[in-house]
């Protein structure tokens, strides 16, 4: 797929094996991948600007839902975090859309194909 | 009168127990004061000489015994005075009989003055005699000043009421009988101790019915109901009879006479009870102004033990309705797990209740119901005085105190009556059971809680590789590493296949787990189920369908978007189509209609998936949609499967306010369908 400008994505994961390939999917489409492996380094990278988040909530230092508190409260980013992560509770699906995650990826519903859909399909609508 | 009825109540509630056989003594004394001061007056036999000598001596045994009764009452003290003590008794026994009948110094005689009336004639012994009675009257009052600044709560009350009651008494009678005689030279006033004496009575039987003083509460209240009984009984059948017989019989009594004395006879036995009953509550109503309706407040609490679940407002509400109705200063419910408290639910205490480990082991020692105004000194009784408990319920199970229920001074500054002991008895055996009855709810709710946590992490732990793994096959089945040699990209598809079906038992398995919990959400959209959930699921099925040349036929598809729960209802067709392959010979056709009907009240879709695979037998009919369950069929075919997507999918069907089901084809295999009624709004 063909973008006309290069969109950021900071993906916060610090599962290797997913950070890996996960970057491989998305550069594959074109996107530029900057990845942070637990929540201080994602606090960190916030400060370089970017297009979209893919946020883990199981991450090392401070968790997921810390960092999506510090990023729409203290922050104050509008830009669109995506959680991305394995836990499917409902409880933890409503938590991540009260602290405003614009959406909830369950990492074993997506295969790699529709992954990449779904992210190209959240530039593309906006 | 007063005083000898006083004596007996006291004596008959408990005969053996000291203290009430000196009441008994004191009362008894103070009753012949009377009399002989009555006979004095009036010698109806002997003279009022005898009889005032009489008076002095039932003086004497009356202050002996209140001496020894402030030795005893309400504990035992100063056992090393006892013996000095009886000591002065005796000489102030031996003195007064002396002085009294062997010697002419204390009463000379008795005379009828012309102006003054009856004069009792004094010598100087008399001064001796009084300084006597106020040394004994001294010793009694320090005696029961210091018991009275060492009590608390219903004791002290006691000791303050029969304290002050003797002294004004005994000041009185020293008035009457020795400063107005001594001097204005006149023994007129004689008579008013007897007097006196019925107000001491007044106060002392007061002291008894509003302060439980000696336990006698209750028997007077019910003496006195039985009494106003007795009283009606013989107005109702004098007048009876009288008016029988001066209206109606006016003749000598005949065997109709008869007839009517057991037609009244009867009436009067007839209505014993209901008159009883009325009296009593009349009673109780004066001596106990606080009541409550015992059965009515423990039906209440049995329905909160019944319907609370949550250890914390069980306690709290069950110390709330008590509190109310029995009006009580504070509560609290100690709950105790290995001689340590879990939860301590008080109410109406200033603060937090201090309760150390050595009261917690003092309270599970407690097998009956404690009272602090009847346990002798000792620790426990020292615990409960500096927390200012009343009254300890130990709550027991399988004979153990697990916990116990505490509760401080009644509002009303009255004592806790046989009444609010017996209605403890019951509750606390009502109340221990559901204690430990919503313990182990709670106790199961926080497995259950754990359990569920960690079934999340386990899976989130398993789901992780095996997405990893899943992308990386997709990835290299889509060649970005290279083109595959065709025997490779056969065993790295079939490895990929296992996964996916790994994955989506993962993912059916917490689906079922949410189902159970009742943790499922419903977030609707509108959806065209044509594309965003037929044609998805087949594509996502591709590689299957693909694997077993399976042709897919889509009838009538309805161009129209439905709300509902995208994720779940693409679960649903998923799992029927998923199995519709699975169960499915190689190279066979599966159908797939969507049928817009009218529902009973809104319009509906129907979508059916028709199969010509193994069929399912008519007696798994229903089975089929619980959970884990598989047909022998349907195990021979394909043993790897977890058996839980059916019930997943009719839960989340139903969920709709749908229903699925299946048929059986009469060319062989099977039809599943599902509906799903229009949703207003979005």
């Amino acid at each position: 797929m063909a973008i006309s400008q290069t969109k950021k994505i900071l993906l916060i994961e610090d599962d290797k094996p997913t950070v890996k390939i996960v970057k491989l999917m998305l550069e594959q489409e074109g996107y530029e991948v900057s990845v942070a492996g637990d929540g201080e380094k994602a606090i960190e990278a916030l400060k370089n600007p970017a297009d979209l988040i893919l946020l883990d909530l199981l991450i090392p230092k401070i968790d997921g839902f810390q960092v999506l508190k510090i990023i729409r409260q203290e922050k104050k980013l509008k830009l669109p975090v995506v959680v991305f992560s394995n836990l499917s509770r409902q409880r933890d699906i409503e938590q991540a859309a009260e602290l405003g995650a614009n959406d909830y990826l369950v990492k074993s519903e997506f295969s790699a194909g529709k992954l990449k859909q779904k992210i190209n399909n959240f530039f593309n609508a906006k | 009168m007063v005083n000898f009825l006083l004596a007996l109540i006291v004596l008959r509630n408990n005969p053996r127990n000291i203290i009430n056989k000196v009441f008994f003594l004191i009362s008894v004394f103070l009753g012949l004061w009377g009399f002989s001061l009555l006979f004095y007056q009036f010698p109806l036999i002997f003279s009022s000489l005898a009889w005032i000598k009489m008076t002095y001596l039932s003086a004497s045994f009356y202050l002996i015994f209140v001496l020894a009764f402030s030795f005893i009452f309400p504990t035992a003290i100063y056992r090393q005075f006892w013996r000095p003590a009886a000591f002065f008794s005796l000489i102030f026994l031996a003195v007064t009989i002396w002085l009294l009948f062997f010697t002419k110094i204390w009463i000379i005689d008795v005379v009828v003055d012309p102006q003054k009336g009856l004069q009792t004639i004094w010598g100087n012994g008399y001064y001796l005699w009084l300084l006597i009675i106020w040394i004994s009257i001294i010793w009694t009052f320090i005696n029961l000043i210091i018991k009275s600044r060492h009590s608390s709560g219903l004791r002290k009350l006691q000791l303050k009421f029969f304290s002050y009651s003797f002294v004004l008494f005994s000041f009185l009678v020293t008035v009457s009988d020795g400063i107005v005689p001594i001097f204005f030279n006149d023994t007129r006033l004689f008579y008013t101790s007897a007097i006196f004496s019925i107000i001491f009575s007044g106060v002392t039987a007061y002291a008894i019915l509003k302060h439980r003083f000696m336990d006698i509460h209750l028997v007077v209240a019910r003496s006195i109901s039985y009494f106003l009984l007795l009283f009606s009984f013989g107005v109702f059948y004098s007048l009876t009879l009288f008016l029988c017989a001066t209206f109606i019989i006016a003749e000598p009594i005949a065997i109709g006479t008869y007839a009517l004395f057991s037609l009244i006879a009867l009436a009067v036995a007839f209505s014993f009870q209901p008159l009883l009953a009325f009296f009593q509550r009349i009673t109780d109503n004066i001596f106990y102004k606080q009541n409550y309706n015992e059965s009515r407040l423990l039906y209440d609490l049995a329905l909160l033990m019944a319907s609370t679940f949550s250890l914390v407002e069980l306690t709290d509400k069950l110390l709330e309705k008590i509190m109310a109705a029995i009006r009580v200063s504070f509560g609290a419910f100690v709950l105790i797990d290995n001689k340590k408290i879990f939860h301590l639910v008080q109410r109406g205490y200033a603060g937090k209740m201090k309760i150390s480990d050595g009261d917690i082991s003092r309270f599970v020692k407690q097998t009956q119901i404690v009272l602090f105004d009847e346990l002798p000194e000792n620790a426990l009784k020292e615990t409960m005085r500096r927390l200012n408990i009343n009254v300890i319920i130990p709550l027991r199970v399988k004979g153990e105190t697990e916990d116990v229920l505490i509760f401080g001074e009644k509002l009303s500054g009255n004592p806790y009556t046989d009444k609010d002991i017996s209605f403890f008895q019951v509750f606390a055996s009502a109340a221990s059971a559901a204690i430990k009855n919503v313990s182990n709810v709670e106790q199961i709710m926080r497995l259950d809680e754990l359990k569920s946590e960690f079934v999340n992490v386990v899976s989130h732990q398993l789901r992780t590789p095996l997405s990893v793994a899943r992308w990386n096959f997709e990835m290299i089945l889509d060649n970005v590493f290279g083109k595959l040699p065709p025997k490779v990209e056969q065993i790295t598809r079939d490895t990929y296949l296992q996964f996916v079906t790994l994955n989506r038992g993962l993912n059916n398995l917490m689906a079922v787990l949410e189902i159970e919990k009742n943790e499922v959400l419903m977030k609707y959209d509108k959806i065209d189920i044509d594309q965003a959930i037929i044609k998805e699921v087949i594509s996502d099925l591709a590689e299957v369908i693909k694997e077993k040349k399976i042709t897919i036929k889509q009838e009538n598809p309805i161009a129209r978007k439905f709300s509902l729960d995208q994720k779940k209802i693409k679960a649903v067709f998923e799992i029927i189509l998923d199995n519709a392959i699975r169960y499915s010979p190689d190279g066979s056709t599966i159908t797939i209609s969507q049928t817009l009907r009218k529902g009973k009240r809104k319009n509906e879709i129907l979508i059916s998936v028709a199969d010509r695979g193994i069929g399912i037998l008519s007696v798994n009919k229903e089975a089929i949609f619980t959970k884990f369950f598989r047909g022998e069929e349907a195990k021979k075919m394909s043993p790897d499967g977890f058996g839980l997507g059916l019930f997943m999918a009719k839960k989340y069907v139903k969920y709709h306010g749908g229903d699925l089901w299946f048929e059986k084809n009469k060319a062989g295999g099977s039809t599943f369908s599902f509906f799903i009624p229009e949703r207003t709004g979005k």
